[in-house]
């Protein structure tokens, strides 16, 4: 505001006009530079966005005409056969045998990012309240640590661990037992199958995504004021009564939306789940421990074969499948930071004056 | 009911006869690492009177305040020495717990700290944790004491609702309300008004004089004249250490040291 009201007010020219006038344009001048760098810098995320959407579109287009709603009703993701003349459908050419259902996939995401979600919410944020609780400050940063290394490892490591150890473990020692739940929640009968599948990939989800919850719970759990903590505890009330009463709710709305955004990264979560899930592309398991496959791990599977097609619309079912996958990312992220926002509006109403 | 609730030793030592009755601070010293906050601090606070403490910014007034309740447990760093009896029992004394101290011992802090819980339950919650009420008695217990603190019928039709709506004079007034729920002994209040309204703040000074005729009460303060108010005696204190100890009437009118005369003349502050 101000830099332009100067501008304006001497001269459009940034040529000096004098030696006070020429230090002046000199700030002008580079004011001007700060201007442009910070409006284009400003504009790259919001234009890559909008490339990345318009393109994922574009790029989708033919798919779309090409499956219509089967491509969310269909069971049977198919790219069909390079080796026989290519079919005729809606006006469009695809592979012999091209069938773009993407239902199980859209399930099979939802269902290994909810239960990845769903355990790892309550792992983080009771462990975060125990250790805030009853840790002292050194050993709670030493703990912290250990989440941010978690939180560092690639996700092609988490996928071979599980695929060689944690999955045959698993199948071998723990899965065995589950299925005795089988009779209240009948997807946990067996059998276990060898350790890949839906519930081995949402464990190793669960896993990578308790480090991003746990570090923003453990934020919000320290922005609690000592102000509200302690008029519980001036109470004579335990630590335990003290969380119950003050810091849960005060919380509770910030780890909704530390969920939604551990969700979204399970949601997208591409290489670790490709290796551990089994890559079933027709039709659904039998149960959670047999293969499966999500929308991500799909388009990093089949992307090999899919460029092998000449007609492009094996390419462009892989892009209808992206487009989705955005569309959810997106959606989630954007509810994710409407909580936020909410929960900054309210800001602690501890202490609010008159 | 709160004599029946005293603290483990309390009988004991009555039964030795050597019980005081109040508040009474015996060589107290607090530090935070190296820094000392308190140093030789030895007085008494009598019973059902209105003590103020008073000083300079930074003097230990609260360091003081939250000695009596054992606030500063909690805090890493601080070291509490000397003794604090109340009724002639050492509350830092092995084997006493914080729990039943600061269910005799109530404290209203600077600005008012509702918990994020219905206005009801600010009341309820307390007494219910510490088995003083069941569930049934707790609506009678909301409303009797909101009633004491004149907040009854501003909130009756919204007991369920957030604390966080009402203003801040009335939030104050429900952490009084939620204080007494546990019929303390002591109550310690911290700048209870220095966040509040003028006709807030009356109302407030009013309830703590009526409070005096049951408990024992602490308050620290900024302001001189709302110690002239309401106190029976002035605590005064500069650099962590007690310069003067007199009823309201000599410490306003004649205080013993140079330095009172200079802080109440408004010389030094």
């Amino acid at each position: 505001m101000l830099v332009r009201g100067r501008a304006r007010g001497i001269s459009p020219s940034p040529a000096p006009a004098g030696a006070t006038a020429g230090r002046e344009s000199v700030t002008r001048w580079g004011d001007r530079v700060t201007h442009a760098v910070a409006a284009v810098a400003g504009m790259v995320p919001l234009g890559a966005l909008a490339f990345i959407v318009i393109v994922m579109v574009v790029s989708a287009i033919p798919a779309i005409l090409f499956s219509g709603t089967g491509f969310f009703t269909g069971s049977v993701f198919s790219l069909g056969s390079v080796y026989a003349p290519p079919i005729h459908h809606h006006g469009l050419t695809a592979p012999f045998g091209a069938s773009y259902g993407a239902l199980p996939l859209i399930l099979g995401t939802f269902v290994t990012s909810l239960i990845a979600i769903g355990l790892a919410v309550p792992i983080s944020v009771g462990g975060v309240l125990m250790l805030s609780e009853w840790l002292p400050r050194r050993a709670q940063s030493f703990l912290s640590l250990f989440l941010e290394l978690l939180a560092g490892i690639p996700s092609v490591v988490f996928g071979i661990w599980g695929v060689y150890t944690f999955g045959p473990f698993m199948a071998a020692h723990v899965y065995p037992l589950l299925t005795g739940l089988g009779t209240v929640i009948p997807w946990l009968k067996g059998p276990v199958g060898a350790g890949q599948g839906l519930l081995t990939a949402s464990l190793v989800l669960a896993i990578m995504v308790v480090p991003i919850v746990a570090a923003t719970t453990r934020e919000l759990v320290r922005r609690v004021p000592t102000l509200a903590r302690e008029g519980a505890l001036a109470l004579g009330m335990t630590r335990h009564e003290t969380a119950k009463v003050v810091t849960i709710p005060y919380v509770r709305t910030g780890i909704l939306a530390a969920a939604l955004l551990g969700w979204g990264r399970a949601l997208g979560e591409t290489m670790a789940v490709l290796f551990i899930i089994g890559n079933v592309l027709n039709g659904y398991p039998q149960n959670l421990y047999l293969s499966a496959n999500t929308l991500s791990a799909t388009i990093a599977g089949t992307l090999d074969g899919a460029l092998t097609d000449s007609t492009g619309t094996d390419i462009s079912a892989l892009a209808e499948i992206g487009l989705v996958l955005l569309v959810i990312s997106l959606v989630t992220n954007f509810a994710g930071r409407l909580v936020i926002r909410r929960v900054s509006d309210q800001a602690l109403p501890v202490g609010r004056g008159v | 009911m709160s004599e029946a609730m005293g603290l483990a030793g309390t009988r004991a030592e009555s039964a030795e006869g050597t019980a005081t009755e109040g508040v009474s601070v015996r060589n107290l010293g607090v530090r935070y690492r190296d820094r000392v906050l308190l140093e030789g601090i030895s007085t008494e606070f009598r019973p059902r009177r209105v003590t103020a403490i008073v000083g300079p910014t930074g003097c230990g007034k609260t360091t003081l305040l939250r000695s009596i309740n054992r606030m500063h447990d909690q805090a890493p760093g601080m070291r509490v020495t000397g003794s604090v009896s109340i009724d002639g029992a050492d509350i830092y004394a092995p084997g006493v717990g914080v729990r039943g101290l600061r269910r005799r011992v109530g404290m209203l802090f600077q600005r008012p700290n509702p918990f994020p819980q219905s206005i009801a339950d600010n009341i309820s919650l307390a007494p219910r944790a510490h088995g003083l009420v069941s569930r049934r008695e707790a609506a009678h217990l909301v409303e009797e004491r909101l009633t004491e603190v004149g907040l009854w019928e501003a909130v009756r039709g919204r007991l369920n609702a957030s604390p966080f709506h009402l203003s801040g004079g009335q939030q104050q007034l429900l952490c009084l309300a939620r204080a007494l729920a546990l019929s303390p002994d002591v109550l310690l209040l911290d700048e209870p008004t220095s966040s509040l309204d003028p006709a807030t703040t009356e109302h407030i000074e009013r309830l703590i004089t009526q409070l005096s005729e049951r408990v024992t009460i602490l308050i620290v303060t900024h302001n001189l004249a709302q110690a002239a108010r309401i106190s029976d005696d002035v605590l005064f204190l500069m650099a962590g250490r007690v310069v003067e100890a007199a009823s309201s009437r000599t410490f306003f009118n004649d205080p013993g040291d140079e330095r009172s005369r200079a802080y109440v003349s408004g010389r030094i502050g």
